[in-house]
């Protein structure tokens, strides 16, 4: 496949596909782990982040897989937007459309992603920028809670062990899921479009800096019992806000985020049909409906089953699979072989 | 075929052959004139000339003939070639009148033709508060005239094409070759040389050759009434397409936001022009979301109103025995039925159509329960925010739009507004004009180019002027698809 991107279209891309479904829900189990302290475990697992980033910019032309590993990354991203969709519905289910059946909302989403799927690479790819004036609306409907927040909340600091740490580690780098795209998509950047380590340092902080106000407004408002009882802590700091023109904040807020996952969602697809365009030889139109008829069958069988806390769990570690070991043995040994290539 | 020196052996012969190429139309002339020293056929219609002025033209050349002028039948409006049955078909189609030089086998041409134009008057669907007036006529040459006493440059290229295989209708195309980007002309002339018609009748018909996305209901290229507008379109680098008999332009390529711009932004102040501005991008929203929202509200999402409103919406909705959908498709079609007939009858009948239809069976239509009065409201502010739109393509785009988010609405609430932008948004994203992204400068995202789509900038810093295409940000300059 051939097309094109620019530097910025790669970072919002990417921002968007990290921070789609998640945005909303990390922030329980992180503080759940690691309680007051958070937000600092939250601070080095963005310095670690940024680590990552820096070496797989550094090396991102070694990293050239075969297709078994194609296939695994496709299967690995299946289950995430199958996770996603399962979310997406779950969510919407509590907040907004409790009698409406899951079929309806996941057809009408993968109806969605099933027409971006057939539009043209650079429509897909510049989605994200639909979410741009949503930004703004995500932060002045939060401002609305400052006056609730109680910033004792986050003290006393420097009381977890080192296993909360580790959990809390691991929690914390679920919100950076799906960053291993900057090793598939850095190739199709322009050339001419050089992405230095200033680049790297903007888009980590504008992410993190992202991450961290959703993170500290919900410790500062919610005590660490009432955490517990609460899965989108985000969306109920919306509902507990008072305005004189709107009773339900939150229910805009949902729509948001919604457009937002529907978008990570079809970024996802997009990906997994470039490896499809690859690994097999049918029509693509055809591979694009039998993908999206799995995605529209796997998310029902999750609900379902209630399988969701369980494929939760194999992102997480999948995410480290496939984010980090993967990549490192494949760039090891491109590396190894390219050196010997060089020798003889 | 018959034979050619049979032919014009005799007038009587020519004449019953020109007669038969002609089918003996009744306002054709074939007759023979005084011509010194040869036998002479005049041929014309005479529904498309002027007597008087053909026989003035004709006696100045009869001169020049007995003068032994060497280029005796070249004069601004005439000139001589050698005589062909074929090329006599096509000039007195054109409203030449045409004469046959028998013995010398030439044939003179008189390029006078008589058709009648109104006055250049300024176009009723696109009316201004300030600034010039005029606007295009049914006739091409009128309106390329329009355009050059604006700009009076040599820069200006016309280029005539003929795209109809039957009718034969011409075409011009315009372009400043100092502005204009080559790869959309190219674009521009290789489409042009691809339309397979018969017959060509309109802009519109010509745009469905050269459109983009023909199934797409927003327009991929403008049109406009207006010379101004032609003239800044021009200065933008854009292409420029007249059809005859047509006082309607096509421009290209153009953006989504090209047609929220008014001449009226440039002609008033800074500080109005953008308010204005900014109030039409705005109706946009309002003109598609607002009866789709509001069906969303009442029919899912009651708990987003506060207590006192909800209330009073409540017991407004109450009373109506059928869905908000229904309700809110009532009014449109109604509005819709008054707007197509006030546009087909007689102004002065057509106002009171829409006092009628506006106030008299608005109000009835609520006493008698069959929608309620806030509907009234939103289906009245939607109806004027769509009319806001300087485009009137536009404007019937964004009418149609509506229909499909109301239906969304009405079966899935919010949740259909929302799944329903995003598809109006990646179709936008999809679309081109000419090949250029029809969506710029969201997609490709240029933040800095908005403050200059949203408001009217001062004159005083010209480079800071919307222009909604810009050849030197074109997509496809290396071979490579930036997107």
């Amino acid at each position: 496949m051939k097309f094109f991107i620019s530097k910025n279209q790669f970072f919002l891309g990417l921002f968007v596909v990290q921070t789609g479904s998640v945005f909303i829900s990390f922030q329980t189990p992180l503080i759940e782990a690691a309680s007051q302290d958070a937000w600092i475990v939250f601070i080095v697992c963005c310095v670690i982040q940024f680590i990552q980033l820096y070496l797989y910019e550094r090396y991102y032309s070694y990293f050239k897989i075969n297709k078994f590993l194609q296939w695994m990354y496709s299967a690995y991203w299946l289950l995430l937007v199958v996770t996603f969709l399962a979310y997406i519905q779950k969510s919407l289910s509590v907040w907004a459309f409790p009698l409406t059946p899951p079929s309806v909302i996941i057809g009408a989403v993968v109806l969605l992603s099933f027409y971006a799927n057939i539009s043209r690479p650079e429509s897909v790819m510049n989605l994200g920028v639909l979410l741009l004036p949503l930004f703004p609306l995500i932060f002045i409907f939060l401002s609305l809670a400052t006056p609730d927040l109680v910033w004792t909340n986050v003290f006393p600091m420097g009381n977890i062990t080192l296993k909360e740490w580790g959990i809390g580690l691991k929690e914390a780098k679920f919100a950076f899921i799906g960053t291993e795209l900057y090793l598939f998509y850095r190739t199709f950047v322009l050339k001419s479009e050089k992405i230095d380590v200033k680049s790297l340092m903007k888009f980590i902080l504008t992410i993190s800096t992202f991450y961290f106000i959703t993170l500290v407004f919900i410790l500062m408002f919610f005590s660490l019992e009432e955490l517990k009882i609460i899965p989108e802590p985000l969306v109920y700091i919306l509902k507990s806000q008072e305005v004189t023109f709107i009773e339900r904040l939150d229910l805009f807020f949902i729509f948001i985020w919604m457009a937002w996952s529907i978008i990570t969602v079809v970024y996802l697809i997009f990906t997994i049909s470039m490896f499809m365009k690859k690994a097999i030889t049918k029509t693509m139109t055809i591979k694009k409906v039998i993908l999206h008829a799995l995605l529209f069958v796997l998310p029902l069988i999750i609900i379902a089953q209630e399988l969701f806390n369980i494929t939760r769990d194999l992102l997480i570690y999948g995410h480290f699979l496939f984010s980090m070991i993967i990549p490192l043995f494949v760039i090891v040994i491109n590396m190894w072989r390219g050196k010997n290539a060089e020798k003889a | 075929m018959k034979k050619w020196g049979d032919i014009m052996e005799s007038f009587t012969k020519l004449s019953v052959y020109i007669k038969e190429l002609f089918h003996d139309s009744s306002d054709l002339i074939v007759r023979q004139i005084d011509w010194p020293g040869d036998e002479a056929i005049l041929c014309q219609f005479s529904s498309l000339m002027d007597h008087a002025v053909i026989n003035e033209q004709l006696k100045l050349i009869q001169e020049r003939f007995k003068e032994n002028l060497t280029n005796w039948g070249d004069t601004p409006s005439s000139s001589v070639e050698a005589f062909h049955p074929a090329n006599l078909v096509e000039y007195v189609c054109r409203g030449e009148s045409v004469i046959i030089l028998v013995e010398s086998n030439l044939l003179l041409r008189i390029n006078l033709p008589r058709a009648a134009y109104r006055a250049p008057m300024e176009p009723s669907s696109e009316q201004i508060v300030q600034g010039p007036h005029d606007g295009f006529v049914e006739s091409l040459d009128v309106n390329i005239s329009l355009i050059r006493k604006r700009l009076t440059i040599p820069n200006l290229v016309v280029r005539k094409v003929i795209v109809s295989s039957f009718s034969k209708s011409p075409i011009c195309y315009l372009y400043i070759e100092s502005k204009v980007d080559e790869v959309t002309l190219s674009e521009v002339e290789n489409r042009l040389r691809k339309i397979d018609t018969e017959y060509l009748i309109s802009a519109g018909h010509l745009a469905d050759f050269l459109e983009d996305t023909v199934w797409s209901p927003f327009p991929q290229l403008m049109t406009t009434e207006r010379p101004d507008k032609v003239v800044s379109n021009l200065m933008e680098g854009k292409v420029v397409i007249l059809v005859d008999q047509s006082p309607t332009v096509l421009i290209g390529p153009v953006t989504f936001f090209s047609f929220y711009q008014s001449p009226d932004d440039f002609n008033g102040r800074v500080l109005v022009g953008s308010f204005y501005r900014l109030l039409r991008i705005f109706s946009f929203l309002t003109a598609i979301f607002l009866p789709a929202f509001y069906i969303a509200i009442v029919s899912f999402h009651f708990e987003v109103l506060p207590l006192e409103l909800s209330k009073t919406v409540k017991s407004s909705v109450n009373e109506i025995p059928y869905p908000p959908f229904f309700e809110a498709l009532i009014l449109e079609i109604t509005i819709e039925l008054i707007r197509e007939a006030s546009v087909r009858l007689p102004n002065p009948i057509g106002q009171t159509i829409g006092i009628v239809g506006g106030l008299v069976i608005g109000d009835a239509i609520v006493s008698a329960g069959l929608v309620s009065n806030i509907m009234v409201i939103v289906v009245a502010i939607t109806a004027i925010s769509s009319f806001v739109i300087p485009s009137i393509e536009m404007n019937t785009t964004i009418r149609l739009l509506r229909y499909p988010f109301m239906l969304a609405a009405s079966m899935f609430g919010f949740f259909g507004i929302a799944i329903g932008t995003i598809i109006l948004f990646i179709h936008l994203i999809n679309l081109r004009s000419l090949n250029q992204p029809y969506f710029y400068p969201v997609v490709p995202f240029k933040p800095l180019v908005f403050k200059e789509i949203f408001f009217r900038l001062p004159f005083t810093k010209p480079h800071v002027q919307a222009s909604s295409f810009v050849p030197e940000k074109t997509a496809n300059e290396s071979g490579e698809e930036k997107t």
